[in-house]
């Protein structure tokens, strides 16, 4: 009884597989990109994700973290212990990739990348209207 | 400051995340006050609800979870909560359908008015009363009415009805807006006319014509009679008075036929013509009050006119006053009911709290048997507040089950009140819906439409009927 009722609290709290056929959210993928070199904190992610976009793209505080905080539960990122420059603040927490989330990032990287192949094969491909 | 608006996250994303967050708006202080701050305001109202939801699903699912493996425990709740909650919900309509102001418009301004009798303050009046009492401008406008039972043959059937004779202006008095067709009028109730129209109740329409438009201007039989459908009445409204419940309305023009009195009385008259009779008094009376008029200077300027009639009439109008009441508060079912639903009302408010205590027992017993559960998630990493949170939601979750069962209890009860306290007429369905104040105030949308085939006038209906 014991051991059913802890299971089943934990099965509660787990995180859930990603669906390999759902696409991605794109703060989600934007967040494993820019981990995809190097841990960060959340300011350093959203900054990179700014860089990378030209300033089109900033997360605001609630995407950041509410994107995090359901990465870290279905485990495709997770927290760096200690990770701290000589400058840092030490209450910033850092986190980096996981192997599953390096994964469901190529799979994403994949997905678009045969989206964008279908659609070079239409008339889309030309300016032609 | 933002950290007072974080305070809007659920308590375990804010524990978790709340500093980095503060470090990061320290970090973007230099995006500019104005832009930053909308930003931040967007976001808390766009992601803070987010955040809460996805708390939410989480603590039902694991409600439904642990509900599912106490089958008896939530069947016990659930039941004790649907007995409180249902019989409550029965007594209070119950009181709300006899307390609840008519469907008529500024019911203070409306009084009844009865005659007394010996000792009977609320009896009846006779159709010459009436006329004076109206005719002498003590009142605003004056309508009477009288119930009677008509045969509508419809769809080949007969079928009984409650009806109603009432004056032609009965739902101008009453400050009704007929929302298909048209109301009554006076010119509608000239005695002799031979106009034969009706008015119906909604309740009616929809269950005999199926709420077709095309009933006005129809014909029916109404006492072996053919009429013309004139007018619907709106939605719940059956008369003034709870208990006193119509579903025709005709004029009083039409007493002869639908309404004759005594075979002696036909005998001794020749005709069943009644309207000049004193010694006949059947007619109800309600009267709009004049504006910025005290009802109890109005019952002095009716007691003028009683004791002119008494003077006028002695051999008929002896002794007999006119007494005005507030509407529905002289004689009849509010009353009658108001002391027996009173300790009803009370009898059913200590069930509910003898089943909320009985409740909070089994919920703190199911308490002290999850102790471990608790143990074991305070040990993974669950705050205090979550925990709170996630009893709240099975407790929020065994109300809303309790309140559904709660539906059938009311089916089964309702018919029991019927029985023994409440007439039929009165509807104790249980109605969920917010209501607005009733009245004539609330105008139905397209409420002044009417029917290219509704007899305008009553020449319309002459000419109908002669064809």
């Amino acid at each position: 009884m014991q051991i059913y009722l802890t299971a089943d609290i934990i099965l509660a709290v787990m995180p859930k597989p990603l669906l390999p056929e759902r696409p991605m959210a794109p703060a989600v993928f934007q967040i494993l990109i820019a981990l995809a070199d190097q841990p960060l904190h959340g300011y350093g992610i959203m900054l990179d994700i700014a860089e990378r976009s030209g300033g089109k793209v900033k997360l605001s505080p609630g995407t950041l973290y509410g994107s995090i905080k359901q990465m870290l539960e279905d485990g495709l990122i997770e927290e760096v212990a200690g990770r701290h420059t000589p400058h840092d603040d030490d209450r910033r927490r850092y986190y980096r990739l996981t192997r599953d989330g390096r994964e469901a990032a190529r799979h994403e990287m994949a997905r678009m990348s045969a989206l964008l192949n279908h659609a070079r094969l239409t008339s889309l491909r030309s300016n032609e209207g | 400051m933002y950290r007072r608006l974080l305070r809007l996250y659920p308590c375990d994303f804010r524990d978790e995340y709340g500093e980095e967050m503060s470090l990061l708006f320290r970090d973007r202080a230099s995006d500019g006050a104005v832009r930053l701050w909308l930003q931040v305001l967007g976001d808390l109202l766009f992601h803070a609800p987010r955040e809460h939801w996805i708390v939410l699903k989480q603590d039902l699912r694991y409600a439904v979870r642990m509900l599912r493996r106490a089958p008896t425990f939530a069947a016990t709740i659930v039941a004790t909560l649907a007995l409180g909650i249902g019989a409550n919900a029965v007594i209070f309509g119950a009181v709300d359908a006899v307390l609840r102001d008519p469907l008529v418009s500024d019911p203070d301004t409306l009084v009844d008015v009865y005659t007394t009798s010996g000792n009977n303050l609320y009896s009846r009046s006779s159709y010459p009363d009436y006329f004076d009492l109206r005719d002498s401008g003590t009142f605003a406008s004056l309508a009477a009415y009288t119930e009677i039972s008509i045969t509508m043959e419809a769809n080949g059937q007969p079928e009984p009805l409650a009806g109603q004779l009432v004056s032609g202006n009965y739902f101008a008095v009453l400050g009704i807006t007929i929302p298909i067709g048209r109301g009554l009028t006076p010119d509608d109730d000239r005695p002799g006319s031979p106009v034969r129209v009706a008015v119906i109740s909604h309740a009616l329409w929809q269950r005999v014509f199926n709420a077709d438009e095309s009933t006005i201007g129809a014909m029916v039989r109404l006492n072996s009679h053919a009429y013309t459908l004139i007018g619907v009445a709106p939605p719940g409204f059956s008369g003034p008075i709870p208990g006193v419940a119509a579903d025709v309305w005709v004029p009083t023009a039409l007493q002869p036929e639908l309404s004759p009195p005594a075979a002696s009385v036909r005998r001794a008259r020749g005709h069943s013509r009644i309207f000049d009779l004193r010694t006949s008094r059947g007619l109800r009376m309600v009267g709009r009050l004049p504006r910025g008029a005290s009802l109890e200077h109005v019952a002095a300027r009716a007691e003028v006119v009683s004791r002119r009639l008494e003077t006028a009439y002695p051999d008929t109008n002896d002794h007999r006053r006119f007494v005005l009441a507030p509407l529905g508060e002289g004689r009849g079912l509010r009353v009658e009911t108001r002391p027996v639903l009173g300790l009803l009302a009370v009898a059913v408010l200590m069930v509910l709290l003898v089943a909320c205590v009985n409740v909070a027992n089994l919920l703190l017993a199911r308490a002290v048997s999850r102790e471990r559960e608790i143990a074991v998630r305070i040990a993974i990493g669950a705050s205090r507040a979550r925990l709170v949170r996630q009893w709240l939601t099975e407790s929020v979750l065994l109300g809303i089950l309790g309140s559904f069962a709660a539906l059938l209890v009311t089916r089964f009860t309702a018919p029991l009140l019927h029985a023994f306290v409440i007439p039929d007429a009165v509807d104790l369905s249980v109605n969920a819906r917010p209501r607005l104040r009733p009245g004539g105030r609330r105008r139905e949308r397209g409420a002044l439409r009417v029917s290219s085939r509704v007899p305008r006038t009553p020449a319309d209906c002459e000419r109908r009927a002669s064809r």
